[in-house]
């Protein structure tokens, strides 16, 4: 995570909410959005730090928690997509089927 | 920073006798360890309160040594929390106050903060340094909001299995 | 089964008030994420990937059936309908807002549950061997020394900044089920010559990035002496281990540093200031903590688990009772073990639906009692062999009746990279695709006893320096990679693996295992088990397999 990337490496502002957890990145309209395709790249160093201070207020405003940048990879057209393995499954949830809570014959009856 | 004394605000009386400042003839002074491995003579010829501020890396041990075993030589002993989850100085304070007898005032300074005061109190620290315009109402909060004990410890305290060892039908029959 | 009295209660009830009011303070901005996220640790609240996850304590692994009941209405209720039961005994859920948490905290209040010490620096969720009070082979019960132990670790003022966790686990049997020499502290009751029960106890075992067997510090401390001696050790532990670096914080590296004997001195020197005092456990208290756990009515029956399996109408029905049932203490019944390993499951977890089931088939089978196992599997304790079909059937239903305990497809895993925001590679894919490769019942019972543990990190939650075959996910410059170990286990001769070949991929490893087995048949002899010919012949023979299938 804290791996040195280039200077021009595109890269988006991604949080947990606080009040759930949920994974969220900052959009250009300055909201806080579960998609990462709408997330805003930003690639100089400059605007990276001018995106997270304005990001830091709403972490001292409770909204969000542990505050990252992450490279990405840019797509004009669909919106940026996650570059590691760790951030593919932040933004689309595990890998795996997850267990349904289907109903099960209950037990027979006691008499 | 607001003082607490048993839950009470107070003037801060102590002194600090920092290291090359020469320490002042009357009135409450707290000296950190080192100082006192080094005047030690002198400091307790002084005929005044003396207070000691005990690292968390230092032995109680060695502080009862210094004092040839009479650690009620001292008025006030400070312990240091140098962040939230460094616990050290509890363990510190019930060597003080349980194996050593210690009953003078026991203070923690450093990263106090509410969610611990009720720890320390059952440890046996009863002053600390808060940062609350409300400091007294912080303590009561604190110390009060679980009034359930498991362990024994200096406080006083009635434990739960104590509790349960008054209330228990076999010991009715003891004292009948 | 151990019944809150209105002092636990009461101490319960007000935890959960007093950690509403602490999410209140943070929700509205008058505590940071630092101030409070080792608050919200101490409640067993976590922030993963994608959410909150909660790990609710399950003492010594023993539920009742309205506490498994509740355990499912949380699942409904807050989360997504399932529950990942854990290696130490607990349950996590992966779900949760911080805005239910009181709540959540509340409803387990009301069946005496709670998440206290679930995570911290403090002392963890007490384990013990999940057969206790069933097992044959037992001294005594060791709930009765893990109750104790919850009580007196419970919001201990001493130890909740201590420098890491600190694991405790109790054995009262002669063969190990708790893993007790992989615990920052392990216990094994026994009794001395003249009869009394005390313990001997180890210290400074444990897992994750410096695996460790725990060594013996007293061969026998006297029963009334247990909390006293105890108390030494954390206060030692406390005061002197390290708090310059999170990965050498364990008590194991203390020990190491100090050496066994220095570090015993230290904790009797202690031990003489503390031994005399209020903690000493007077024998009326710890009976009137045993009758919690007197052995219930079990009614008067005959027959063995063997003959059970003789009598079974139906070859799948005996084949499940050969895998998951095991000899009771108590003639005329019998251990159940619940698979929660179906084939493409992931390990250790259990929808709510399969909650409520299983404790109604506690009502009726087991006198109301489950347990939950390290190895992620529940347990029926008290069923009568001749309540095995209806059981079998009832469980089969619901996905609950794979005959594969101790087999190769009931895999010990992490959450991992799906969830887990420490790990470096998933587990539960790599555990789905072995299930998968071995989902042929009867062949796995032809391999016998084999444990399968996959870590997706070196934190090693799920034990794998300990596992017959031991599965390490790593990252390796973005790719999921895969290291693994033969030879370790967790029983009464605990030993750690070693690392065979380079880490391979997922799917190389799938195949890995694949030959470990076809070599392990091909040359163990008569009776041996997996973990027998990898002591007897070493890993290379197995790492010919690892070339031949390069």
């Amino acid at each position: 995570m804290a791996r040195k990337l280039a200077a021009d490496t595109p890269r988006v502002v991604t949080a947990n909410r606080l009040v759930d957890g949920v994974v969220v990145y900052r959009t250009a309209g300055g909201i806080w959005s579960p998609r990462l395709h709408r997330a805003l790249v930003v690639r100089e160093q400059a605007a990276v730090d001018r995106l997270l201070a304005v990001c830091r207020g709403d972490v001292t405003g409770c909204e969000v928690v542990d505050l990252q940048v992450i490279p990405v990879q840019p797509d004009p057209a669909a919106g940026p997509r996650a570059i590691s393995q760790r951030e593919a499954i932040r933004a689309a949830g595990p890998t795996i089927a997850l267990p349904v809570d289907r109903p099960v014959p209950t037990a027979a009856p006691l008499f | 920073m607001p003082l607490l004394e048993d839950g009470r605000s107070v003037a801060d009386p102590w002194i600090a006798g920092t290291d090359g400042q020469p320490v002042p003839d009357t009135g409450p002074v707290l000296v950190p360890l080192e100082r006192l491995r080094a005047e030690n003579a002198a400091l307790t010829a002084r005929g005044a309160p003396l207070g000691v501020a005990l690292p968390n890396d230092a032995e109680v041990s060695d502080l009862i040594a210094l004092l040839d075993g009479d650690v009620n030589r001292l008025d006030l002993i400070t312990l240091t929390l140098p962040a939230f989850k460094d616990g050290r100085a509890y363990s510190q304070a019930r060597q003080l106050r349980e194996t050593h007898g210690y009953r003078g005032r026991l203070r923690a300074v450093g990263e106090v903060l509410r969610d611990q005061l009720a720890f320390l109190a059952r440890c046996g620290v009863d002053a600390v340094e808060i940062d609350h315009p409300d400091a007294e109402a912080l303590w009561r909060a604190a110390v009060g909001e679980i009034d359930a004990v498991y362990q024994p410890t200096g406080d006083g305290r009635t434990p739960i299995p104590a509790l349960r060892r008054h209330i228990s039908p076999a010991r009715r029959e003891d004292a009948a | 089964m151990y019944q809150y009295d209105t002092h636990d209660q009461a101490l319960v009830d007000q935890r959960v008030a007093q950690f509403r009011d602490q999410v209140d303070r943070r929700l509205a901005g008058e505590l940071t994420e630092d101030q409070f996220k080792p608050l919200r640790l101490m409640n067993g609240l976590y922030l993963q990937l994608h959410a909150y996850m909660l790990r609710v304590a399950i003492p010594y692994g023993t539920l009742s059936a309205p506490q498994m009941r509740v355990l499912a209405h949380i699942a409904r209720r807050y989360d997504r309908g399932y529950g990942h039961f854990t290696t130490r005994q607990n349950i996590q859920y992966n779900w949760i807002r911080l805005a239910d948490a009181p709540d959540i905290l509340a409803d387990l209040a009301t069946v005496g549950m709670h998440a206290i010490q679930t995570s911290g620096n403090c002392i963890r969720n007490v384990t013990a061997d999940p057969w206790a009070g069933v097992a044959a082979d037992e001294v005594e019960d060791p709930r009765i020394t893990a109750e104790i132990l919850r009580q007196w670790s419970t919001l201990h003022p001493e130890f909740s900044f201590l420098p890491r966790k600190f694991k405790i686990a109790v054995t009262g049997a002669a063969s190990d089920r708790a893993a007790i020499k992989v615990h920052d502290i392990g216990l094994r009751l026994h009794r001395a010559e003249d009869g009394a029960i005390g313990y001997e106890v180890l210290v400074g075992g444990g897992l994750g990035r410096t695996p460790v067997i725990g060594k013996t510090i007293r061969a026998f401390v006297p029963r009334q002496d247990l909390l006293s001696y105890l108390e030494a050790i954390l206060r030692v532990y406390n005061l002197h281990g390290r708090r310059d670096n999170i990965y050498k914080a364990r008590i194991k590296i203390l020990v190491d540093a100090l050496g066994i004997d220095v570090f015993r001195q230290q904790v009797e020197a202690e031990w003489a200031t503390v031994r005399e005092g209020a903690l000493a456990l007077p024998d009326d208290v710890v009976a009137a903590i045993a009758a919690h756990f007197a052995p219930p009515a079990h009614e008067a029956g005959a027959g063995s688990v063997a003959d059970a399996i003789e009598a079974a109408p139906d070859p799948a029905l005996a084949r499940w009772i050969r895998a998951n049932v095991a000899p009771h203490k108590v003639p005329g019944y019998g251990i159940v073990n619940v698979s929660l390993k179906a084939t493409d499951q992931p390990p250790g977890d259990a929808t709510a639906s399969q909650m409520d089931l299983l404790a109604d088939l506690a009502d009726r089978f087991s006198l109301g009692e489950i347990r939950v196992t390290r190895e992620q599997n529940l347990v029926l304790p008290h069923v009568r062999l001749a309540d095995l079909p209806a059981l079998w059937a009832a469980l089969d239903a619901a996905g609950l009746g794979t005959p594969n305990i101790g087999l190769i497809s009931d895999i010990i895993a992490c959450p991992g990279l799906d969830y887990c925001a420490l790990a470096n590679a998933r587990s539960i894919p790599l555990a789905q695709a072995l299930t998968r490769r071995f989902a042929d019942m009867d062949r796995a019972q032809e391999v016998g006893e084999l444990h399968v543990n996959i870590s997706g990190c070196i934190n090693a939650c799920a034990h794998h320096h300990v596992g017959h075959i031991g599965i390490l996910g790593v990252d390796r410059r973005g790719e999921e990679l895969y290291q693994v170990t033969l030879g370790g286990r967790a029983d009464t001769d605990a030993t750690l693996g070693t690392v065979v070949g380079p880490a391979v991929s997922a799917e190389r490893a799938v195949d890995l295992i694949a030959g470990f087995v076809e070599t392990y048949l091909a040359i163990r002899h008569p009776g041996e088990r997996f973990i027998d010919t990898v002591a007897r012949v070493g890993t290379a023979p197995f790492k010919e397999t690892f070339h031949a299938a390069a």
